[in-house]
């Protein structure tokens, strides 16, 4: 395992050591060796058409040519639309459909010169904590293929941490990013809600669906970032701030200027497991002794953002999965998955509740109107602190299989992340070590650095700070 | 066994509760959500069609600002309040000509609402106009259906009218104003036949006398003229009365207008509100006006066709031929301009005359009319000097007319004016020449 990170990969492709040829040779291979394990790929594309690519990209560099990722592969969830390529949202409906567009993300890294490697496996329309509501079967963890890498994003997240590829693209709509980052130990970015464009993404409940990244370092994070944020005039969403060049700030924080806050609500031994519970006060110590100051914040009704999320959640799932009656593409709507099913189910109850002349009085309306006062909640801790840190999970990764039962207990892995989809503050994960479960497993422990809107650069520099990439050598895949 | 009803008695007893539903297909550039371009009529099928008016997965709406300020320029001239915040909310429901699984319509708050068009000294009300999207087209044939999305997506306004009509030809007139009104503000072709305009009716009937609405409507569809809005009309109003004197309470139901027959046939079941499950849509963020925004739109609104009646009635031209004018938009254009240009043209001899135009004249313009108008209505004056020398000829060759007027016989000059019109072949003021005929006469 070469285990380069990206920043790694384009200063050796700057100096000629090494071809995007090769490159591309190089995580081939090794998808081939190890995903027959780990499933994290759905489809790949054809392999003469991906080194076509390098050789292009090759040539390209050749004659000086050289965009930010000139022959750079990455792997795209899913449930990203790429010209010509197999688009499943992993869920059978869609097992047929190739996708005859670019979403905006992909188009962006394409014109960098992006090279798609393939297409990654995630829970079926990104409903899930687990991976394991796939129809393409579950992704394991490279760290123990018994565990599970988190969910929505199985795949990209897999793919990072077992260096099948360098960068992968992901969404995250409650959690679906941070947690499987957690559970991987690689670094993962949910950015502000509006921040990138979810044009060709296939929508999971669009007032939450952010698109983000996975790398194996901040660096490489903030690069990629840099290139896919910014306005969208097909995502009438999409924010007008301006797009900072974040992986060059990242040194620019000097840690005493730093206030971070601890969440009171998510540091109860009730909640969190003791182990996540040391593992993330240890991190906290550790910036505390860079010099930043630590205050403890309570964020009035925080624990009411799982269930607002479910209620706001289920009601989008169930309109954005209206389009799948399988006229037009795809298959019909009996190939729905039992989680699809159950969400749609939920959030069609949730919506029947409609009052004409009296838009404000529905069930829908209310939980958005609560949502707006968990907004100000935000905007007031915000004044006292620059960024909050939390867990990302109650738990550490848990054994494939233990949670598919109780529906309840897996939406309960999403707790510390779903809130701050609501409010649409960006969320960094980044790994700060690894820890040992009760079986003797080592597995590897996350942060979640949360910050208000548009403040992803401040998230970058925290997590350049606290971030461990080094723990994916411990990585012992055979 | 069939009852017989008198259908007279019936008319005496039940009255028409009457609304409507106008949907509007504006003739933006590009459609309501995405860049394909709205004109669809005669165009190969599937052509104008992209990921987002195709509900392809990922696909996102973007509003159409032109189509939101024609939006509030037709709610304006409807006058309704307009909305300053205004949403774009998803209405669910399935059909293979909706392709997302729910159509994006104004739904908590619409551009404009409680408004009201005067027809005839009557103030009919308007609910709410609101915008939306037009869903793709059904083709049946040789046995197959087929689905054309080039209409999918298209911008479309709906004006809901409260129960306020009284009579078919009251809703009739109505119709034909709000028709022209989109046609003044040059929003929409507004065409019944291709169906960018659309009337549908909402009827229900009830005992004379009776204030409550009906616990039931029916809606008739596929009208594609005023004529045959109130033949459905007529029709449903002694459909349901028969059905009420019966005892029974006829369907919520959609029906389908059939021209040929006359009738109207059940076509599904009406939905209710909570049956379409609308949802504020997440991926269009709210719409905030300012009332400087607002006023701008307004602003640049031209004469309505009230307004201008209004203008016509003022400078007391006869109201039929000022109907015509409004009605007449290029005539009355062409008229304005002249009017203010010729002094001293009478215009409503000038308006009765262009009423009175045939219509195989009718594409003549209106300067050509105005030529026609001059020299059938004004006459020349001759000069004096031409007057005496003329009438002097006309009595010497005609002595025994001027003999029968020296007897007395005082027709006789009419005689002698008719001579001399045929003497010079013109119109001209008659006054001065039986002046001098009876100077001369006398001498
Ligand atoms: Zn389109």
């Amino acid at each position: 395992m070469q285990n380069w990170d990206l920043k790694t990969i384009l200063a050796k492709l700057d100096k000629g050591e090494i071809s995007s040829t090769e490159l591309v040779q190089y995580y081939l291979d090794r998808i081939k060796k190890t995903d027959v394990k780990l499933n994290s790929f759905i489809s790949l594309r054809p392999k003469e058409e991906i080194l076509k690519e390098a050789k292009e990209a090759d040539k390209q560099r050749a004659s000086g040519k050289v965009r930010k990722l000139t022959g750079v592969p990455i792997g795209l969830k899913d449930n990203f639309l790429a010209e010509g390529t197999r688009t499943t949202a992993a869920s059978k409906v869609l097992d047929n459909f190739v996708a005859p567009y670019d979403a905006t993300a992909v188009a962006r890294l394409k014109n960098e010169g992006a090279i798609i490697i393939g297409k990654l496996n995630m829970d079926a329309w990104a409903h899930g904590s687990s991976g394991e509501n796939s129809d393409y079967g579950p992704t394991r963890n490279p760290w123990h293929l018994d565990y599970t890498p988190g969910g929505s994003s199985s795949g990209p997240a897999t793919a990072i941490a077992a260096d099948l590829v360098p960068i992968a693209t992901g969404t995250d709509t409650g959690g679906s990013i941070r947690l499987p980052a957690a559970f991987t130990g690689v670094v993962g970015i949910k950015p502000t809600y509006g921040r990138v464009s979810r044009y060709g993404t296939v929508a999971m409940a669009s007032s939450t669906d952010s698109i983000g990244h996975f790398s194996k370092t901040v660096w490489d994070n903030a690069y990629i970032l840099s290139i896919t944020a910014g306005h969208d005039k097909y995502d009438a969403t999409t924010s007008k701030v301006e797009v900072p060049p974040y992986h060059e700030l990242l040194d620019k924080l000097d840690p005493k200027d730093l206030k971070v806050g601890i969440v009171k609500e998510f540091f109860d031994e009730n909640i969190i497991d003791s182990v996540v519970l040391a593992k993330t006060e240890q991190a906290i110590k550790e910036l505390e002794k860079k010099g930043a100051t630590i205050k403890t914040v309570s964020i009035k009704n925080i624990e009411r953002g799982l269930e607002l999320y479910y209620i706001l959640m289920s009601a989008e799932v169930a309109s954005n999965l209206a389009r799948y009656d399988g006229i037009r593409y795809g298959n019909d709507r009996t190939y729905f998955g039992q989680e699809a099913k159950r969400r749609i189910m939920l959030g069609t109850y949730v919506l029947s509740d409609v009052i004409p002349g009296k838009g404000l009085e529905t069930t829908y309306a209310k939980v958005a109107m609560a949502r707006g006062y968990l907004q100000q909640e935000f905007k007031k801790a915000f004044k006292e602190v620059d960024v909050l840190l939390t867990p990302v999970s109650p738990t550490l990764p848990f054994k494939l299989g233990s949670k598919t039962g109780d529906p309840l207990q897996m939406y309960m892995s999403d707790l510390l992340t779903v809130t701050f989809s609501i409010v649409g503050v960006p969320g960094l994960v980044v790994p700060i070590g690894t820890a040992t479960n009760k079986e003797n497993v080592k597995l590897p422990v996350g942060i979640q650095i949360i910050g208000p809107n548009f403040s992803e650069t401040l998230l970058y520099q925290v997590g350049k700070l606290l971030e461990k990439p080094e723990i994916l050598n411990e990585i012992n895949l055979t | 066994m069939t009852a017989v009803f008198d259908v007279k008695k019936l008319k005496e007893k039940y009255e028409l509760v009457l609304g409507f539903e106008v949907h509007v297909e504006l003739r933006t550039q590009s459609k309501m959500f995405c860049e394909c371009p709205a004109w669809h009529f005669e165009v190969e099928p599937n052509t104008n069609v992209c990921p987002v008016c195709l509900g392809l997965p990922g696909a996102l709406p973007v509003p159409n600002k032109q189509a939101l300020e024609w939006t509030i320029l037709l709610a304006s001239a409807l006058n309704c309040k307009i909305n300053k915040y205004q949403q774009f909310d998803r209405k669910h429901y399935f059909y293979p000509d909706l392709p997302k699984g729910y159509q994006i319509t104004q739904f908590y708050f619409p551009a404009g609402e409680h408004g009201y068009l005067e027809i005839d000294g009557e103030k009919i009300r308007i609910r709410r106009v609101h915008l939306e999207e037009d869903t793709g087209k059904l083709i049946h044939k040789d046995g197959v259906s087929m689905v054309n999305f080039n209409r999918s997506g298209v911008p479309l306004i709906e004006i809901v009218t409260e129960p306020d009509f009284k009579t078919p030809e009251q809703a009739k007139a109505f119709l034909k104003m709000l028709h022209l009104i989109v046609r003044y503000l040059g929003i929409s072709d507004a065409d019944l036949e291709k169906g960018s305009m659309r009337l549908e009716p909402n009827i229900s009937v009830r005992l004379k006398g009776e204030t409550k609405l009906p616990d039931y409507k029916v809606e008739v569809k596929n009208i594609n003229s005023f004529n045959f809005a109130v033949k459905a009309i007529e029709y449903e109003f002694i459909r349901q009365a028969k059905l009420l004197e019966q005892g029974i309470t006829p369907e919520q139901e959609t029906r389908g207008f059939d021209p040929a027959s006359g009738k109207t046939r059940a076509q599904r079941r009406k939905e209710v509100a909570t049956d379409y499950r609308y949802l504020p849509d997440p991926d269009i963020p709210p719409i905030k006006f300012t009332d400087e925004e607002i006023s701008k739109i307004i602003a640049d609104r031209p004469e309505l066709p009230y307004e201008r009646l209004v203008r016509y009635l003022n400078m007391r031209i006869r109201k039929d031929a000022a109907m015509f004018l409004i009605f007449n938009k290029q005539i009355a254009d062409g008229f304005d301009k002249l009017i203010s240009k010729e002094k001293g043209l009478d215009a409503n001899k000038f308006a009765v005359f262009l009423s009175n135009v045939p219509e195989t004249k009718r594409n003549k313009s209106v300067e050509e009319l105005l030529a026609e108008f001059k020299a059938k209505t004004q006459k020349d004056t001759l000069d004096k000097a031409t007057v005496t020398k003329l009438v002097a000829e006309v009595m010497a060759e005609n002595p025994k007319a001027v003999d029968d007027y020296k007897k007395g016989k005082q027709n006789a000059i009419q005689f002698l004016l008719g001579q001399f019109m045929r003497k010079i072949r013109r119109r001209v003021e008659v006054g001065p020449i039986v002046e001098e005929f009876r100077k001369q006469l006398s001498k």
